[in-house]
């Protein structure tokens, strides 16, 4: 189950919802928390929740055992931290890269594999290290460290959240007015980010980059139509985990951010899955090291293990790497002369290392990769545009315009200063305004439930 | 709450403020505003939520008209274990979705909002397709690695004969007007025509240089020489043709030797 299928979105959040707010017990919310979570984790999988029982009870008892001998045997602390990590390795390796196991005893069918393993391993074995590193006391409520584990708020795209930021809100949290609203615009609008924009994306990249037409825009248009697929995909996940988290009583921290030229491609890399990113940095020593040079490998390092964490393949490695090295480079020298550039400039040096980097991601190997950095120059493509991606852009030219003002941070900047300076101007702008945004999401939901509503339709 | 705003605006019109007192306005000012954000924040939460409300119940309670009784959904251990129980009930979920006919159409009528040059499908039959079309198009794909030719790429071949009893081998019927300019055609691979006419020992060749990548082949084997007509009428490949040779090593019109047949064997690839 994700957060885009309708029985979710309209039946059991709902349902949930309504019966969270029944009681103002912080305990009650949980335990309907827990059930809502284990039906949307589990869905179609049942066999899933023993493996999650199984899982987060290690990591609770295991978080006991290192809290009591932490300071009198630290050696077997870290033994057992390790222990705990290579447990949530396997995990993830198994349950959320299962492909590396096709044709062994461990393939499971795609039916029974859950979603999200990548950040339920994480948050176990995060917990178990703060335990072991004194950032947070261990946890003897087991439903409080299962309300953590399992929480369908942190499932789908992160954050990935530390217990200790979660810790106090999961024993005491209030659903106000405020959250309710803000949660739900957060969710709707993120909503229409994956529901419309990024299935625009997907059109485009779809015929840009095919191979029986190889065309020079078509290499252009499909690439960036790839990262603006994920992009929305990310970000409209993102803003509904946020939105249910707030209505479910939560603050997270934000997992993604805007892009700023000035802060090259080290502030690209960070602004996309900033948390796990940070998580990595944090484990690795990045924030605390002083020297230039440990920092500069450890981000090679960093950018290896997220490229893995994505997917176990040679081509994410070598991607993570390479993205790796750029920062590094970046942290040594390339920033004091990058820094002195105009800022389109700056754009134009983040476009091209993004695609030229992160592109190879969407090939198998590096052929297919050859042949579309070729297609990119022009070299061996006969044509310019092929009809498709024409079709493609025209077809959905409006919504491309949108997401353009989304991305590009001047320019979102520019139209909500606008509104606010309208605003500002009289209660009565202020309320019109307000009004014109209420009207625009509860069209965004509209046309965003139809749209769903009709591809789902049997 | 407006007439205490006017007032105090306009009164600040009528003094003559120092500079230290423009930020006191913007505070009167603010404070002003600020009382109508909680108004206007629970207008948008009673929108928003009665419309979310709306839909869940209606998706709930509203009947698709499609209830199947074949499909029995009994809640044993063996069934939720197994995920076919919630399986059924997603299933059944989606199925009674309401009015989806209505829900498709509206989609698709939106969807002239996004940009230029959408369509709006015939619904006269009663044939939504659009579904499996989309599933089609959402299907992985890597093309760009797919260069190396497919060994085991089994290709079909139609031996026709014209009116005139030849035998006419079509490469691909799937031809467009070639293109021209810098917008590709959307066709398979077809651009020159050959001709061989063994008996007369006379090979022609017709090759369109506009659009090089593109390549049709046709041989005609005869047993006696050919009108230029007759080759023409030959090259026009109708709907009512048999299904015609994939020509996957079909190369530019600098090789034409390639394409020649063998001598008694109407050419095949």
């Amino acid at each position: 189950m994700t957060y885009t299928d309708l029985i979710f979105l309209f039946a059991i959040f709902p349902v949930s919802t309504v019966l969270s707010m029944l009681d103002r017990s912080s305990e009650y919310k949980n335990l309907i928390l827990i059930i809502t979570s284990l039906l949307f984790f589990s869905w179609g999988r049942p066999f899933v929740v023993c493996l999650i029982f199984l899982s987060l009870v290690v990591d609770w008892a295991l978080g006991l055992c290192i809290g009591s001998i932490r300071e009198k045997n630290r050696t077997g602390a870290v033994l057992l931290t390790a222990a705990d990590g290579i447990m949530n390795a396997a995990l993830m390796l198994i349950f959320g890269h299962n492909y590396l196991f096709a044709d062994t005893a461990l393939a499971l069918e795609d039916i029974m594999l859950p979603i999200g393993m990548g950040y339920y391993s994480l948050r176990g074995f995060s917990y178990v290290s703060d335990v072991c590193r004194g950032k947070v006391r261990a946890e003897k409520n087991v439903f409080c460290i299962m309300t953590y584990m399992v929480s369908f708020h942190l499932m789908c795209a992160g954050p990935m959240v530390h217990y200790g930021d979660m810790e106090g809100q999961i024993r005491k949290r209030e659903v106000t007015t405020e959250k309710l609203n803000a949660g739900l615009n957060k969710m709707i609008w993120g909503l229409s980010k994956v529901v419309l924009l990024a299935e625009v994306f997907r059109k485009i990249r779809t015929a840009g980059l095919n191979g029986s037409e190889i065309t020079t825009l078509g290499c252009w248009l499909g690439m960036l139509a790839f990262f603006a697929q994920y992009y929305f995909m990310f970000t409209g996940l993102c803003d509904m985990s946020r939105g249910f988290s707030l209505m479910g009583g939560f603050v997270l921290p934000i997992n993604y951010r805007d892009i700023e030229p000035d802060e090259l491609f080290t502030g690209l890399v960070k602004s996309y899955n900033s948390t796990v990113i940070a998580f990595f940095s944090d484990l690795l020593g990045i924030p605390n090291s002083k020297s230039k040079v440990r920092t500069a490998v450890c981000a090679v390092i960093c950018g290896g293990i997220m490229g893995l964490w994505y997917a176990v393949k040679p081509i994410s490695l070598i991607v993570g790497l390479a993205a790796g090295l750029l920062v590094a480079l970046e942290q040594l020298f390339l920033k004091n002369i990058l820094a002195k550039l105009p800022a389109f400039f700056k754009y134009v040096y983040l476009v091209m290392a993004s695609l030229l980097i992160f592109g190879a991601l969407e090939f198998k190997g590096f052929f297919g990769y050859h042949k579309w950095v070729l297609g990119l120059m022009g070299s061996g493509v006969q044509y310019t545009l092929s009809v498709a991606v024409k079709d493609a852009v025209l077809n959905n030219c409006v919504l491309i315009l949108i997401a353009f003002c989304v991305v590009c941070t001047p320019v979102r900047r520019l139209i909500t200063g606008s509104a606010d300076k309208l605003s500002a101007k009289s209660r009565k702008a202020y309320g019109t305004v307000r009004i014109c945004k209420t009207i625009a999401t509860a069209a965004v939901l509209v046309i965003s439930v139809i749209t769903l509503a009709a591809n789902a339709a049997v | 709450m407006e007439d205490q705003f006017s007032k105090l605006k306009s009164e600040a019109a009528k003094v003559d403020l120092p500079d230290e007192c423009e930020e006191n306005d913007r505070a009167v000012q603010f404070l002003a505003l600020e009382t109508g954000v909680g108004h206007y924040d629970n207008l948008n939460l009673l929108v928003l939520s009665v419309l979310m409300i709306f839909i869940a119940v209606s998706f709930l309670a509203v009947n698709g008209g499609k209830i199947r009784n074949d499909e029995e959904l009994t809640l044993t251990k063996e069934s939720f274990l197994s995920g076919e129980f919630e399986q059924g009930i997603e299933k059944r979920y989606l199925r009674e979705l309401p009015i989806p006919e209505q829900m498709q159409s509206a989609e698709e009528h939106i969807s002239f909002l996004y940009g230029i040059g959408n369509t709006i499908s015939e619904r006269g039959s009663g044939n939504y397709n659009n579904l499996i079309g989309r599933q089609q198009e959402g299907e992985e794909y890597n093309p760009f690695d797919n260069d190396e030719r497919d060994e085991n790429a089994v290709t079909t071949k139609a031996v026709m004969t014209d009116k005139d009893g030849n035998t006419v081998t079509e490469a691909d019927r799937d031809e467009t007007a070639p293109g021209g300019g810098t917008t590709a055609v959307s066709r398979p691979a077809s651009t020159y025509k050959t001709y061989s006419m063994p008996d007369a020992d006379e090979e022609m060749t017709t090759t369109n240089n506009e659009a090089p990548f593109v390549t049709t082949t046709t041989t005609v084997i005869s047993h006696h020489t050919e009108s230029t007509q007759d080759t023409e009428d030959s090259t026009e490949p109708s709907d009512t043709e048999p299904p015609v040779t994939e020509d996957p090593d079909s190369k530019p019109d600098t090789e034409p030797s390639d394409t020649e047949p063998p001598p008694d064997v109407p050419e095949e690839r």
